[in-house]
C-alpha cells in the first residue's frame, strides 16, 4: 500500500535524513512561521495579561481626549459599498470622527449616491474627481481637507466590529513615538466559494497572525489600505501617500524611514471582501507581489545601505519581507530541483510528506489563529479546507509569485497596471518612483 | 392746441379729446362718454401713472387711450394704450379708427351693475377685450410686475405688489373655470416660497452656514508624486505651479498635472464642500429659499372663448359653479338636446311648450354671506324645492350660476308664466327668510317654444329680454 511505502521511506531516511530531505520545510516554514507564530501569540496573551492596567489607562486617556479622527474612503465604482460603510462606521463606539470619501472618476451611481450621503449628513465630505487620478491622489485629496488629529484609511467594502475604531486607536496611547496602527482584516465572503475560503484561511495565517508576529518583532512593515489609522501630522510631513501599487507597504516604509513605529493591533477587526473568482484573485495577487519588488528592492533600496539614516529594525523588517516572499519563493524551485535530482524515484513519497507536514502546519497555524481569534465556531468551519492549503500556497500561490518577481525584475510591469492611470504611470516609470 | 383742434373738427363721433399732462393730469373720472384721452409726456413714470388711473376708473376705464412721447419702446405703455407715438403727427393718422371701433364695440355692452369686486374686474376685463378685439390675451415681461409677467389692461387692474399678483392668478384661474378663456403654456417661472414674489436674487451659498461668503477653488493632481490640493498649494509668488511635496515645476496641464474637480469653502465657518447650495434671497421679503422649494407657476397664453364676447356684452353677475351634479337638473348640454327634440315633436303635435328663464342678478351675495363653499349646496336646496312645486315633467337647467332654464313641456303659456312667477317669490322669500331678510333681484321670463328658430336662438332671446 503507498502509505506503508511512504512510512517505510520515511524510517528509513532516519532523523538526518529527513531534514536532509525535507531541509525546505524545517528552515522556511517550521522556524519562522509555525514556531514562532506560537511563541508570539504565547507571548501576547501573556502580555495581555500583565498589562491590563496599562490597558486601562490607555483607554481612559482616549476617552478623557476623544481626538477628532478623519475617516477616509478612497475609492472607484464604490458607490454599492458606500452605504453599508457608513451604517458600519455609525455603529461604532466611538463617534468623533468625520467621513470622507472620494470618487476617483467613477462611472457608475458613486457620485449619485455619495452626494445623497453628504446631504443626508451621514457622511462629512464628498469630493468627486470628475477625472481617474488613481488611488493614491485620491486618498490625497481626502487627506488635504481631513481635520482630524488621526486619518483613518478604509476601503469602501469594508465593514468594522463596533469597537474597531476604539481599538485601533488604543495603540497611541499605550505605545510611544507610534505613528500609525493597522487594523485585523478577515474575509467577509469566506462562504462564497472554495476561492474565498482558502483565502479565508490565509488571511487568518498571513494577517491575523503573521503580522501580529512582525510587529511583535518590530519588523512588521505594510499597514493594509482597508484599515489602517495614521497620525495626520506624520502623513503631512510626508505629503500623503505615493503613487502605488503597494502604496500602503510604501508609506508604512516610509514612516518607519522617519523614525517612527508602526504597530499591528489584533483586536481591531475588520472585514474585507476578497475575489470570489481565481482569475481576479490571481490579478491581485500580480498586483501585490510586483510591488513588493517595485518598492522594496527598488524604491526603498536604500534601507540596507549603511549610511547614517541606517536602521537596524527597518532593515530586518525589509529583509524579511522579501526574504520570505521573494527569495524563498525562488528557494523552493532549487528545492524542487535538488529533489528531482537526487530523489528521483522518490519523489511521490517525498511530495505526500511535504503534503502531510505543510498540513500539519497550516492546522497548528489555523487552531494558534482560531485561538486568538473571535467567532471561533465559525472559523472552525475552515477547517476542512485546510489540506487544500499546501496546494494553494505551495503551487498556485508560488506560480503567482514567481511569474509577478520576474515581470517586475525584469519588465517593470507593474507600471503598465491599469491599476493605476497611465498618465501616473508614465511619470512614475520615467522617475523610477 | 393747433392739433387738438385740428383733430376736434374732423372726428364728429368723438366727444371730447382730453390731453393729459403734467399741468392737466387724470382726475375726477367725470368726463363725458366717448372721451379720448391722449397723454403727453416725456415722463415714462407720470404716463404709466396715469395710464393706472384711467383704466382703474370706474367709468373711463374702457375709454381709447394713446401716448404721445419722445421715448418709445416702453412695453407697459405698449400694452396698455391704444396707441404710443412719438409724434402728434403719428396720432392723428391713425387714432380715429382706432378709438371709433372701441366706442362702436363699446356700444353693443349692456349697462350692467357689478355686484362684488370680483365681478366688477371680470366685467371690465372682458368688456376691454371685446371692445379691443382682442383675441389672445399674451404675457410681457415687465421688471416691476412682482411676478416678472405681466398682462395687458389686467395688470394695471391689479397692483404690482405680491399679494396683488397672487391675485391675478386667481383670477385668471377662475376665468379659465368660467370658460371665458382658455389657457395655452408659455412660460415658467418660480416664485418666493414666502410671499410668492418673483424677484428673486440666486446666490451659491454655505450648505452649511448659508453664507454666501463661499470661495470656490480648483483642485491640481501632481501626476508624478499624485499630490492633490487647491491651486493656492501650487502658486508662488512668480504664478508658477510649484509641487509642495515634490518642488517640481508643473509645466503642462494634461502631462504633468490636471484639474480633476473643484472645491469650496465658506470664509464664515470655514466648511469644506464640493457642491455649493443655490439659494434664492426674495427682493420683497428679504427671505431665503433653497430652489427646490420655490413656488412653481406656469405663466399662460390665454385664447378668449366664445362665451365671454357673450358675457362682455350683458354683462357677468355671478360665476359659475359645477352645477351639473345638482340632483333635479340636467346639464346644460343634455338641455339643448332635449329642447331640440322637443322643438321637433311640437312640429308633429298641436301642442304648448314653454321655455323659461330665472335670473338671480346678485346671487354672489347669498354666496358671500354663506361663503363660497357652500355654493353648490345652495342650489341644491332650492332645486330640491322648486321640483316640489312645479310639474315632473319639467327639465330644469343652468345657463350660468344665477341663470336657471326651464323646459315646461306641454303646458299653455300662462300657466307656464304662472308657475314661474310662484318659483321666483318663493326664492326671494327662501332666501330671505333663511338669509336675515337678504333682498336679491330675481327677473324671470318665459317665452313659448316655436318651431322657426333654433334652440340656441329661443334661448338666447329668452336670457337676453
Amino acid at each position: 500500500m503507498l502509505l506503508d511505502k511512504v512510512i517505510g521511506f520515511t524510517q528509513s531516511l532516519g532523523l538526518f535524513g529527513f531534514i536532509r530531505v525535507f531541509w525546505y520545510f524545517f528552515v522556511f516554514e517550521f522556524f519562522r512561521f509555525v514556531l514562532m507564530d506560537f511563541i508570539v501569540v504565547l507571548v501576547h496573551k501573556l502580555n495581555k495579561h500583565f498589562k491590563k492596567d496599562e490597558y486601562e489607562h490607555a483607554l481612559h486617556e482616549l476617552w478623557e481626549e476623544k481626538p477628532f479622527v478623519s475617516v477616509i474612503v478612497p475609492g472607484k465604482n464604490e458607490g454599492k459599498h458606500i452605504y453599508k460603510l457608513v451604517k458600519s462606521m455609525s455603529e461604532q463606539t466611538y463617534q468623533n470622527f468625520e467621513i470622507i470619501v472620494v470618487d476617483d472618476g467613477s462611472d457608475d451611481q458613486t457620485a449619485t449616491i455619495g452626494r445623497s450621503l453628504e446631504r443626508s449628513g451621514l457622511i462629512s465630505l464628498f469630493i468627486r474627481n470628475e477625472v481617474r487620478g488613481g488611488k493614491a491622489s485620491a486618498a490625497n485629496v481626502a487627506l488635504r481637507f481631513a481635520k482630524g488629529k488621526y486619518v483613518l484609511h478604509l476601503d469602501a467594502d469594508s465593514s468594522f466590529d463596533r469597537d474597531a475604531i476604539e481599538k485601533i486607536l488604543l495603540p497611541f496611547y499605550m505605545i510611544d513615538n507610534l505613528a500609525a496602527v493597522g487594523g485585523n482584516l478577515e474575509v467577509r465572503n469566506a462562504d462564497t466559494n472554495i476561492c474565498t475560503t482558502l483565502q479565508a484561511i490565509e488571511y487568518l495565517k498571513t494577517i491575523t497572525i503573521g503580522r501580529m508576529v512582525t510587529s511583535y518583532l518590530g519588523i512588521y512593515s505594510i499597514i493594509s489600505g482597508a484599515f489602517g489609522m495614521f497620525r495626520k501630522d506624520v502623513l503631512d510631513k510626508l505629503n500623503g501617500w505615493d503613487i502605488g501599487p503597494g502604496l500602503d507597504g510604501d508609506i508604512t516604509l516610509k514612516i518607519r524611514k522617519m523614525g517612527y513605529k508602526v504597530h499591528f493591533e489584533p483586536t481591531a477587526n475588520g472585514k474585507t471582501n476578497a475575489p470570489a473568482t481565481f482569475k481576479v484573485l490571481s490579478k491581485q495577487r500580480l498586483r501585490w507581489n510586483k510591488s513588493i519588488v517595485r518598492f522594496r528592492m527598488r524604491k526603498h533600496i536604500n534601507i540596507f545601505f549603511p549610511n547614517y539614516n541606517f536602521n537596524f529594525m527597518n532593515f530586518w523588517a525589509s529583509a524579511d519581507n522579501i526574504f520570505y516572499t521573494v527569495i524563498v519563493n525562488f528557494i523552493w524551485y532549487i528545492n524542487a530541483f535538488d529533489m528531482v535530482m537526487n530523489f528521483s524515484d522518490k519523489i511521490l513519497y517525498i511530495m505526500i510528506i511535504n503534503f502531510f507536514l505543510f498540513t500539519s502546519a497550516n492546522i497548528f497555524q489555523f487552531l494558534v489563529a482560531v485561538l486568538m481569534a473571535d467567532e471561533r465556531s465559525k472559523k472552525m468551519k475552515l477547517f476542512p479546507y485546510l489540506p487544500l492549503m499546501p496546494f494553494y500556497n505551495g503551487y498556485y500561490m508560488r506560480l503567482i509569485k514567481t511569474m509577478a518577481h520576474l515581470k517586475e525584475m525584469f519588465f517593470y510591469s507593474s507600471y503598465d497596471d491599469p491599476w493605476n492611470p497611465p498618465k501616473s504611470s508614465s511619470h512614475a516609470k520615467h522617475l523610477k518612483l | 392746441m393747433e392739433t387738438q383742434q385740428k383733430i376736434s373738427t374732423k372726428h364728429e363721433s368723438i366727444n371730447d379729446l382730453v390731453f393729459v399732462d403734467e399741468n392737466v393730469p387724470f382726475t375726477k373720472d367725470n368726463y363725458v362718454h366717448n372721451t379720448v384721452f391722449v397723454i403727453r409726456s416725456n415722463d415714462i413714470y407720470f404716463i404709466e401713472h396715469q395710464i393706472i388711473k384711467i383704466r382703474n376708473s370706474e367709468v373711463s376705464f374702457l375709454n381709447p387711450v394713446f401716448v404721445i412721447c419722445r421715448f418709445s419702446g416702453n412695453d407697459f405703455i405698449s400694452y396698455n394704450t391704444d396707441g404710443y407715438y412719438t409724434s402728434s403727427e403719428e396720432l392723428i393718422d391713425s387714432y380715429y379708427s382706432i378709438a371709433e371701433n372701441i366706442f362702436r364695440k363699446r356700444a353693443t355692452q349692456e349697462k350692467l351693475i357689478s355686484t362684488t369686486y370680483d365681478i366688477l374686474i371680470t366685467n371690465k376685463v372682458l368688456r376691454y377685450l371685446h371692445s379691443r378685439e382682442i383675441k389672445t390675451l399674451t404675457p410681457f415681461l415687465n421688471p416691476r410686475s412682482a411676478y416678472g409677467y405681466d398682462y395687458p389692461f389686467v395688470g394695471v387692474l391689479f397692483n404690482s405688489n405680491t399679494s396683488a399678483a397672487k391675485d391675478m392668478v386667481d383670477f385668471f384661474r377662475n376665468l379659465e373655470k368660467e370658460n371665458f378663456l382658455k389657457p395655452s403654456f408659455t412660460d415658467t417661472i418660480y416664485l418666493c416660497n414666502h410671499c410668492s414674489a418673483s424677484h428673486l436674487l440666486y446666490r451659491e451659498v454655505c450648505p452649511k452656514c448659508t453664507s454666501a461668503d463661499v470661495i470656490q477653488k480648483d483642485l491640481i493632481h501632481h501626476f508624478p508624486c499624485a499630490y492633490v490640493g487647491p491651486k493656492d498649494d501650487f502658486i508662488t509668488q512668480d504664478h508658477d505651479l510649484i509641487c509642495p511635496k515634490c518642488d517640481k515645476l508643473l509645466k503642462h496641464i494634461g502631462v504633468d498635472y490636471d484639474k480633476p474637480s473643484s472645491i469650496s469653502s465658506c470664509n464664515h465657518c470655514d466648511h469644506i464642500f464640493q457642491d455649493v447650495l443655490i439659494h434664492a434671497k426674495c427682493c420683497s421679503c428679504s427671505k431665503e429659499n433653497e430652489v427646490e422649494k420655490l413656488i412653481k407657476k406656469e405663466i399662460k397664453t390665454f385664447t378668449v372663448m366664445p362665451k365671454s364676447t357673450f358675457a362682455a356684452e350683458h354683462g357677468v353677475y355671478a360665476f359659475n359653479i359645477s352645477l351639473d351634479t345638482i340632483q333635479g337638473t340636467v346639464p346644460m348640454e343634455v338641455f339643448k338636446i332635449m329642447l331640440t327634440y322637443e322643438i321637433e315633436r311640437l312640429k308633429l303635435a298641436t301642442i304648448e311648450s314653454n321655455l323659461a328663464c330665472i335670473k338671480l342678478l346678485d346671487i354672489n351675495r347669498v354666496f358671500e354671506k354663506l361663503g363660497k363653499e357652500a355654493k353648490l349646496s345652495i342650489w341644491a336646496d332650492l332645486i330640491h324645492i322648486i321640483r316640489s312645486t312645479i310639474k315632473k315633467s319639467d327639465i330644469l337647467s343652468f345657463d350660468t350660476a344665477y341663470t336657471l332654464l326651464f323646459s315646461l313641456n306641454e303646458t299653455k303659456h300662462a300657466d307656464a308664466l304662472e308657475e314661474v312667477r310662484k318659483t321666483s317669490i318663493l326664492i326671494r322669500k327662501l332666501i330671505k327668510d333663511n338669509l336675515d331678510g337678504l333682498n336679491v333681484e330675481i327677473y324671470f321670463n318665459v317665452t313659448p317654444i316655436v318651431t322657426h328658430l333654433t334652440y340656441e336662438d329661443q334661448i338666447k332671446n329668452l336670457i337676453s329680454e
